[in-house]
């Protein structure tokens, strides 16, 4: 039952969606999950079926608008595919999520000549030749690069790990990338953030499109072998004076960069803010399920107070996460996307990208112990998602600095109406 | 109506379109704040010039300074561009030259020669109109509250609509200098704004 009124179409595309998680997604996932991770990369590996089948049906392309050759959904209809996706597996979700990040950065923000040379042919894909990753963290700086765009002692953190330069026409880029680059190890191309050579500060960057490859200069590591999320690959990223044209900068060093990470977070909390929601209601209905059907003390449990008491509070937290995110979602996809004024407010975005994951976090605990020591068992699906719940709380930054972030707009905003970029400005004043 | 860009038409059809557009007037509503257009004259603009109605364009917009201002262009590298490059009186009426023999001029020039020329606009915006488009005589309304530099080729993306100015400051084709806090606050009247500069159908 969904409060918000669905059109048919929204209902249409639900059902859609939701039948390739169920059929597609999630079979796929649970095979990955339990593969060496040097086999999930191999070019027969289910990872790159799913991803064939998601680009053939164009959901690479759900962000964008029309006239950007997306394909224009609303919102509602964007929060709607995320959750379902989710549902059939927060790894795939994620792959789909960090594809879109750079071809639709340039798509946004880039030149017309970027766009003909590297998104259209990323629009056109349909076979999953072109994949996209979000290279942000370093193996010395993880949730750093949120943490330093608002902080006055900016200059604290540190040298950063990969660098750009600029030599003549083109840009020259020298570094590494952390081991927990969401699906660097299959993308082509990555959105890359590099801080100047010589810069002070992590901030002192740019935004920019990189083609992952050896013939340009990227080496790539070892797949991880991490607790959760295991359906979509990690790895390190080694960039070795890789050369790319003026035209693949997407954001340039300056101002504009600290408002561009800004609001690139608000959009990338609306996708986590539904993925929370999606895994949480796997959790929950695996949970509700197992309860109907196990019996215990003489009568299944969802006779037993306590059980129903868990269920409630699931529910309960999945509802109220699911209308906050998708009202949040409204704000940003009409503010980015829609209007295109890019002000969209950090701190309501990233309050829904913190409940959504927390109480995806949550739900998974309490449905695990509703399994009892089945639910330790890797016969259950369950068993999976809680360790796929665990890591979202870490991904893409973690509550902890996330909820400090928030913490530090509420202090210095609350009574602002409105998206109040003076801290960075002073940032960059000061630089 | 379909003019040519830069010239004293597009000025007038710019103010035009501002002030009729009630979008841009309820978004703009509490904005107070001029803007200064550095328009850096570079390879692109000298092609462009080489066309004759254009430079005719151009010559029109420097043709609204009043000729008691015109003295600040003298040793500035966009004075030396009309009197040394073009061979032009700034005490001329420029709107009546022979452009078509002006234009021929073009092609023994270098732009390497007259760095540092701009063509600078000033847009005085207040409260939903768009109160004054004016050519600015070399270090005039260098206080305005915004300044948008940038080279002649960036800002005809900019005007032709192939790109828009957040897309272009973003990405550092042009340079934006002021308040940027009160500038992000008011987003969505800049937005509307420089869609319009771009909605302007241009003589090509």
């Amino acid at each position: 039952m969904d409060l918000d009124e669905l059109s048919e179409e929204d209902r249409l595309l639900k059902e859609e969606v939701h039948r390739f998680a169920e059929e597609v997604i999630r079979p796929a996932s649970v095979e990955l999950d339990k593969m060496p991770p040097e086999d999930r990369i191999k070019p027969d590996s289910p990872y790159f079926k799913v991803m064939e089948q998601m680009k053939k049906l164009g959901y690479h392309k759900m962000l964008l608008p029309e006239d950007k050759g997306g394909l224009g959904l609303s919102p509602l209809q964007v929060c709607i595919m995320f959750e379902e996706l989710a549902w059939g597996s927060l790894g795939f979700a994620t792959a789909l999520g960090v594809d879109m990040i750079p071809f639709s950065c340039a798509a946004l923000f880039g030149s017309e000549e970027l766009y003909e040379e590297v998104v259209v042919p990323w629009l056109e894909d349909d076979k999953g030749k072109y994949h996209g990753c979000w290279c942000v963290t370093e193996p010395s700086h993880g949730s750093d690069y949120e943490l330093c765009l608002r902080d006055e002692n900016a200059d604290k953190y540190g040298k950063p790990d990969i660098t750009a330069e600029k030599v003549g026409d083109e840009w020259v880029i020298s570094g590494q990338k952390s081991a927990w680059v969401s699906s660097a190890p299959v993308a082509t191309h990555g959105g890359v953030h590099v801080p100047l050579k010589g810069a002070k500060r992590l901030t002192d960057a740019m935004f920019c499109i990189v083609p992952l490859d050896e013939e340009h200069g990227v080496r790539k590591g070892k797949p991880s072998d991490m607790l959760g999320m295991r359906d979509d690959p990690q790895g390190e990223l080694f960039f070795d004076n890789v050369r790319i044209p003026e035209h693949y900068v997407v954001v340039a060093p300056g101002p504009f960069y600290g408002i561009f990470c800004d609001q690139l977070v608000c959009l990338t909390s609306v996708g986590m803010g539904c993925f929370g929601v999606g895994l949480a209601r796997a959790a929950f209905e695996e949970a509700l399920n197992y309860a109907r059907q196990r019996v215990q003390g003489g009568e299944p449990l969802i006779k037993h107070k306590n059980i129903k008491l868990h269920l409630y509070e699931m529910f309960e937290k999945i509802e109220t996460a699911r209308y906050y995110v998708r009202k949040v979602a409204e704000h940003v996809l009409t503010k980015i996307l829609v209007q295109g004024t890019n002000d969209a407010s950090p701190r309501h975005a990233k309050t829904a990208q913190i409940y959504g994951k927390k109480i995806a976090y949550e739900v998974a605990h309490e449905a695990l112990q509703i399994f009892g020591a089945s639910g330790l068992s890797k016969e259950f699906l369950i068993e999976k998602l809680f360790r796929d719940a665990r890591c979202i709380i870490i991904e893409d930054f973690t509550l902890e600095v996330l909820g400090l972030e928030v913490a530090a707009d509420i202090v210095d905003n609350y009574e602002k109406d409105y998206y109040d970029v003076s801290q960075i400005m002073r940032l960059y004043e000061e630089s | 109506m379909a003019v040519v860009f830069p010239s004293a038409d597009w000025m007038e059809e710019l103010k035009k379109v501002v002030n009729s557009d009630e979008q841009y007037k309820k978004a703009a509503a509490n904005w107070e704040g001029d803007f200064l257009c550095i328009v850096e004259l570079d390879e692109d603009a000298l092609k462009d010039f080489s066309n004759p109605k254009i430079l005719a364009g151009f010559l029109s917009m420097i043709d609204t300074v009043p000729k008691e201002k015109r003295e600040k262009y003298k040793g500035t590298p966009a004075g030396d561009f009309l009197e040394k490059g073009l061979g032009v009186s700034l005490d001329a009426d420029l709107s009546s030259l022979n452009a078509e023999e002006l234009a021929k001029k073009i092609a023994e020039l270098k732009i390497g020669d007259f760095k540092g020329a701009s063509l600078d606009m000033w847009l005085d915006f207040w409260h939903g109109e768009l109160r004054n488009v004016e050519v600015a005589p070399p270090g005039e309304r260098r206080d305005a509250k915004f300044k948008l530099i940038g080279p002649y080729a960036n800002f005809k993306l900019l005007v032709t609509g192939k790109s828009d100015a957040i897309t272009l400051v973003v990405g550092g084709k042009l340079k934006l200098q002021g308040d940027l806090s009160y500038m992000m606050r008011n987003m969505a009247a800049v937005k509307r704004f420089t869609d319009l500069m771009g909605s302007i159908p241009l003589e090509s």
